[in-house]
């Protein structure tokens, strides 16, 4: 678990084996360790904290568009942004709204269904390098020509599902997919677990494959069930994995904004509001409003997130 | 390996995955021969084999797309984006995992802040920021590729946790600079972290579709993923679909090869680095 | 924790202060210093970089352009630039200078915001210049009804009208339908709305689609939104109150509810075709091109746009929007987000000029017709060596029996957005048209204050 990682270092800076600059050749490591963090930490601190400073700056102003600079603008633009979501105005409602449907997706679905996929591979079924592979797919092709492949394939004219469907005689379950909001979210979800599973398996699989064999045998010898095996033995065992997996998942759900961009462009309730963001800021020019909803977000996702993890910890804990 | 599945089990899970993987591959071999087909054909029925096997959309999406020189951008922004930020990642986890002095946690808890924290709306700043310094080309592009701070640093530096500290006191014995000792000695022995992330470096920068679709505004000089959005935008106006089946065809090819070779490669790094646990 | 808090309010309130130091400005400061006439030297070389929108127009005026002006000019070099995402790569350009040409083509109207921060240059002198190729003035060979978009009015605290750019094309965006079809049916384009019902329902006897459009773009609707705004207020307010507003109240009119009505009713009796809502303009114009849905809200590119996949023999034709409420003619929308620019800091501003001139010659008009399938709004004569759908086109924007108009507004305070947003949730059912009218008044209203506050009025 990434968190928890820090805890460990102050354990591990123990570790004597470690150099204590204070005492060993002083300056000459000193000038190295200055050296060698410059960069890196100067990049941090332009575009991790000058960045986000300067979203909360932008927050409290606005630009006017007629002289090309920011003009300080007080509580306005999260006054619009509040009153945006709350009315629905610009679908903005629908796209807050679905910003934490996609967390219960990444945290409640692709995960669980990762870990299934990752234990099932574990036994080395029949083929399981051939899945294996072909799963990871989707994270070696660039998203712009997977989401492409994806609309011809369930395009409503001449695309693959509906003339599948159409074929099999189901005339009626043909659906404009993308194009109709009482699909077009699903669909898009659909979209994410079937491009998403590859990744979480691969790191999972590689949890799976180092629980002690030991354990493993010791159980079929107690003569315990698939589904026993799977939740009092490989879960606890890869708990930690599992953890790491979920947290990414999580704020990465904040930042969804090119699955709909490229499906849908955003329309038929599928936006969200990392994609208003997007949109404010390359379309309009609205700096402020899309500031005041960076901010706002990444308040209420690190809350999300925080929940989650302590919620992760505690059975963590229950099982150590 | 633990229990073995019951038929039953194992048959629906066959099915099952079969059926997953086919989704995942069928749309790309439907691609494929779409590709061969004419506008016209393709129009009349998606799902008949082409007439004759002809490469026309092939030299058409080369001649009249500037799809090669999207390769060479391409190539050379991963080369050069992963080299840079595989040493960077590699050095600041290095100097996290080895060194001890003060500021060591504080700068680890700065790289772990951005997982925690979910920013979603620091575009307007950054485009902002672009705007006045002028980075909005390739070396914008370089600039924020070069980051020392990210997964991969965290990667590392579990992986150098885990490094023996001997060889390095023998070098130091021996008079080594501190240099030396990490480019000579503990790089090298990093050996496996460093393939798998470079691999996965690689492949992101390779697909990295929004931060290029910002950057870079000269239509000659386009990543392939931004290339091929454009292309994609541009057959709107054009409607030769088929043009752009085969330049998918063409764009994704490279990628399917490299990773084929390096599959093994890839989810080892995984098992022996892997995401901390 | 204590330390914590106190670090976070003294963020706080340096964040509070630095975002009230930020400069106020006033609009349009002006950039006379690139005030130049147009002109050529001809001592040395010169290099005009032009980058243009590529898209329903192609490339090959541009570059019958390119041919002739480094023809007349030997010692210039054009360096043409053809973009299909230039909507989207245009902003960072003039924003941050990188990249930027000399002389731009495009679509949208973001000179209006450029222009009075100085990054795109001031013409009104070139405004004053003749015109090659005839004795006018580029101030009277510009129609009338583009005037109304290319004067701006910025307010006489501001300066005054200002023109930042020239029209690059307009023509009509309207119904095309497909001639051969009505023809083989003895359908004949309807002058009414009830005419225009009366034959959908025939089409749709006939088991063809009636009518569709772009459903990812509604955007293409806007001659029937528009059209139908203008029908319900009357001449004297959609042009005195909707395109000029002294209050945002005109926004809530009762007008926007009934085009949000209308709209929705071409979907509850069946006229647009299924699935249009999830297609965009290639995937609809494939079906109108197959004979499957009988018109289309299309635009004047349309021909050039598919030029690879029309079958033999085919021919379509451009209609006026039907006659209806208080308009007594068929009303005929001319689209014109199309306008060329040149880059305020370019090194070349003379020359900028005098391929801007150049490219508006009747000449040069006439070949962007014949090349790319394009009218701009000057008052030139097309010879008829121009294809049939053309002709229709230039019918329907200058035949006395419609009523021409256009939507764009030389008023910075006209609530421009057509509420694409709000279209598509009607199209789809997922708001009712009442709830899209109030969020359009509101999001009006809104802007309305902030374009007031941002020019200092």
């Amino acid at each position: 678990m990434i968190l928890s990682d820090i805890s460990k270092i102050e354990n591990k800076n123990k570790d004597k084996k470690a150099i204590d600059v204070k005492s060993h050749k002083l300056n000459k490591s000193k000038l190295f360790i200055i050296i060698m963090l410059a960069w890196p930490v100067a990049h941090w601190l332009v575009f991790t904290l000058f960045m986000n400073l300067q979203t909360l700056v932008y927050s409290f102003q606005r630009l006017n568009r007629f002289t090309g600079k920011m003009r300080f603008a007080g509580t306005e633009n999260y006054m619009e942004l509040f009153e945006k979501i709350i009315n629905n105005t610009a679908s903005y409602g629908i796209a807050f709204r679905n910003t934490f449907l996609w967390l219960g997706l990444n945290v409640l679905v692709i995960v669980p269904l990762s870990l299934v996929v990752a234990y099932v591979l574990s036994k080395k079924i029949p083929f399981h390098r051939f899945f294996n592979a072909v799963l990871f797919i989707p994270n070696i092709i660039s998203i712009v020509i997977l989401t492409m492949v994806w609309s011809f394939a369930w395009a409503p004219n001449q695309g693959l599902v509906n003339e599948l469907l159409t074929r099999l005689g189901l005339e009626h379950l043909t659906r404009v997919w993308l194009g109709d909001p009482k699909s077009a979210l699903i669909n898009v979800f659909v979209y994410c677990v079937w491009a998403g599973i590859g990744f979480n398996n691969l790191i999972l699989s590689g949890a799976i494959a180092k629980i002690p064999k030991e354990i493993l045998e010791s159980a079929e010898l107690d003569g315990i069930s698939n589904w026993q095996e799977f939740i009092h033995i490989v879960i606890p065992s890869v708990w930690p994995t599992i953890c790491t997996v979920t947290i990414l998942g999580a704020t990465a759900a904040f930042r969804v904004f090119l699955h709909p961009q490229l499906l849908t462009n955003g329309q038929y309730g599928t936006s969200t509001i990392a994609l208003k963001v997007v949109e404010e800021v390359l379309a309009g020019g609205s700096y402020g409003l899309a500031s005041a909803a960076g901010i706002t977000m990444a308040v209420l996702g690190y809350i999300a997130v925080s929940i989650i993890k302590k919620f992760l910890d505690k059975r963590e804990k229950e099982w150590s | 390996m633990g229990r073995k599945f019951s038929k039953p089990v194992l048959l629906l899970a066959e099915v099952l995955l079969f059926a997953y993987a086919l989704s995942l591959i069928f749309p790309y071999i439907w691609v494929l021969i779409n590709s061969f087909k004419t506008v016209s054909e393709f129009y009349n029925s998606t799902w008949s084999l082409p007439e004759k096997f002809d490469f026309t959309n092939y030299a058409r999406a080369l001649k009249e797309t500037n799809m090669l020189s999207y390769f060479k951008t391409s190539i050379i922004l991963t080369i050069i984006g992963t080299v840079l930020q595989v040493i960077c990642s590699a050095g600041t986890a290095y100097i996290l995992a080895k060194y001890k002095f003060r500021g060591n946690k504080l700068i680890y808890g700065m790289a772990i802040v951005g997982f925690l924290i979910p920013t979603s709306g620091t575009l307007a700043p950054l485009y902002v920021f672009l705007k006045d310094t002028g980075l909005f080309n390739i070396y914008g592009l370089v600039v924020m590729y070069a980051t020392g701070m990210g997964t991969n640093m965290v990667i590392f530096y579990s992986f150098f946790k885990k490094i023996s500290w001997s060889y390095a006191e023998a070098a130091f014995i021996d008079g080594a600079s501190d240099f030396k000792v990490f480019w000579k000695i503990m790089f090298p022995m990093a050996r496996e972290a460093t393939i798998a992330v470079t691999i996965i470096t690689a492949i992101n920068i390779w697909n990295d579709y929004f931060l290029p679709s910002i950057l870079l505004t000269n239509p000659e000089l386009q990543t392939v993923a931004v290339g091929l959005r454009s292309l994609q935008v541009q057959q709107q106006y054009n409607a030769t679909w088929t043009v752009l089946f085969a330049a998918v065809i063409i764009a994704t090819l490279p990628t399917i090869l490299i990773y084929i070779i390096f599959q093994d490669r890839i989810a080892k790094g995984f098992l022996i680095g892997g995401l901390k646990e | 924790m204590k330390k914590f808090t106190k670090v976070l309010s003294l963020t706080l309130v340096a964040v509070m202060l630095l975002a009230g130091c930020s400069g106020g400005g006033k609009a349009a400061d002006g950039n006379a210093s690139n005030d130049v006439a147009p002109s050529v030297p001809e001592d040395k070389e010169v290099t005009l970089k032009v980058t243009f929108f590529e898209a329903g127009f192609g490339n090959k005026w541009q570059n019958w352009l390119k041919t002739e002006f480094e023809k007349q000019y030997p010692n210039v070099t054009v360096e043409l630039v053809g973009d299909a995402n230039l909507t989207e790569t245009l902003t960072p350009m003039i924003e941050s200078g990188v990249d930027a040409p000399d002389v731009y083509m495009a679509n949208g109207s973001m000179w209006e915001e450029w222009g009075p921060q100085g990054l795109v240059m001031d013409l009104t002198s070139l405004y004053e210049e003749k015109v090659p190729g005839t004795d006018m003035t580029l101030d009277e060979y510009i129609t009338d009804v583009a005037k109304d978009k290319f004067y701006f009015d910025l307010g006489k605290e501001n300066g005054g009208v200002k023109k930042y750019s020239v029209p690059w094309s307009a023509g009509p965006m309207s119904v095309v339908y497909n001639v051969n079809m009505f023809e083989e049916h003895g359908w004949e384009y309807p002058k009414t709305w009830e005419e225009f019902e009366a034959l959908c329902e025939e089409i749709k006897a006939a088991g063809i689609a009636p009518l569709t459009y772009p459903g990812k773009f509604p955007n293409y609707t806007r001659p029937f939104i528009r059209g139908w705004q203008l029908q319900a207020m009357g001449e004297d307010k959609f042009f005195g109150e909707y395109k000029n507003p002294t209050s945002a109240d005109i926004y809530g009119d009762t007008a926007v509810l009934e085009s949000f009505q209308n709209f929705k009713k071409l979907f509850d009796k069946g006229y647009i075709m299924n699935g249009t809502t999830a297609l965009d303009h290639t995937q609809v114009q494939m079906e109108f091109i197959n004979n499957k849905v009988a018109m289309i809200l299309n635009g004047y590119w349309l021909e050039n746009e598919m030029s690879e996949a029309w079958p033999e023999g085919y021919r379509i034709a451009m209609a006026p929007v039907p006659q209806g409420g208080k308009v007594d003619k068929p009303v005929s929308f001319i689209n014109m987000p199309d306008y060329m620019a040149i880059y305020n800091n370019t090194e070349v501003p003379e020359v900028a000029k005098a391929f801007v001139l150049f490219s508006l010659s009747p000449e040069s008009c006439e070949q962007f017709a014949k090349l790319a399938g394009g009218l701009r709004p000057f008052n030139y004569e097309l010879s008829d060596e121009v294809s049939e759908f053309t002709q229709t086109c230039q019918d329907v924007i200058t035949n006395e029996n419609y009523y021409q108009y256009t939507d764009a507004s030389s008023n910075p305070l006209m609530f421009k957005s057509l509420g694409n947003a709000y279209l598509t949730q009607i199209s789809t059912g997922e708001i009712t048209p009442e709830k899209a009218a109030e969020d359009f008044k509101n999001e009006a209203a809104t802007e309305y204050d902030r374009v007031k506050t941002d020019l200092g009025l």
